[in-house]
């Protein structure tokens, strides 16, 4: 088997086979049947991660999800999982990339530009953008914004 | 195919313990105990911890 044929079913084989004894085979931990939870905890949790790293470079199926799959068909809790990567050396991450005010500018022109033939289509779409804009909303926090979430007084059309 | 743990040696001098295939470094764990354990950052016993822990899923994996 490779590891492009690994998906969450296989790694809850791997689970079971860690604490099955098979005379037939020498065991996968050392001390076998008789390792302690924590050790068999890990052993998969490493398993995991490296799928899901697998998964990431190789572009495989599997990669898109991957990891909340098999984290949850494994038996890990979510703590467990995190407390098993509390010792892991962090890289800093970079900060994302942000739009200048001066290319903020540029939008808002565009924006006003491009809805010339309809000043309610203008507004609305204007609005929207300094909402997103200076209230860090998500999309979905934007379509289910009503009138009475807005705090202040608002001139009914 | 006997699937051990090693010590080799990266071309930039670091000795650190991988998943090989024969005595022969094994290419996915060896690149993904390089990443995850920062190697020349971290510890080399932590790799070598890691090593250990990915150990039985190779074994399982090459017996399969």
């Amino acid at each position: 088997m490779s590891f492009a044929e690994i998906h969450p079913g296989v790694l809850r084989r791997f689970r079971r086979d860690l604490v099955v004894y098979d005379a037939s085979q020498p065991p996968l931990l050392k001390k076998g049947a008789d390792s302690s939870d924590r050790t068999i905890r890990d052993t998969v949790a490493m398993a995991l991660r490296f799928m899901a790293w697998y998964g990431e470079q190789y572009q495989t199926d599997s990669a898109p999800g991957m990891t909340s799959k098999i984290r949850s068909s494994s038996g890990l809790r979510f703590a467990e999982w995190n407390s098993w990567n509390e010792g892991r050396p962090r890289v800093k991450r970079k900060l994302p990339k942000t739009l200048t005010s001066a290319q903020l500018d540029v939008c808002r022109k565009w924006i006003m530009a491009a809805y010339t033939f309809d000043p309610v289509l203008q507004i609305r779409n204007r609005a929207i953008f300094e909402l997103l804009l200076g209230g860090a909303l998500r999309l979905g926090a934007l379509l289910g914004l009503k009138t009475k979430n807005i705090f202040g007084q608002i001139d009914e059309c | 195919m006997a699937v051990t743990l090693e010590w080799v040696k990266l071309p930039e001098g670091v000795r650190f313990r991988t998943v090989c295939r024969n005595g022969v470094p094994w290419f996915e764990p060896t690149g993904f105990l390089t990443q995850y354990g920062h190697i020349g950052l971290g510890s080399s016993r932590t790799v070598d911890t890691y090593a250990e822990r990915l150990l039985p899923f190779c074994q399982w994996v090459s017996r399969e």
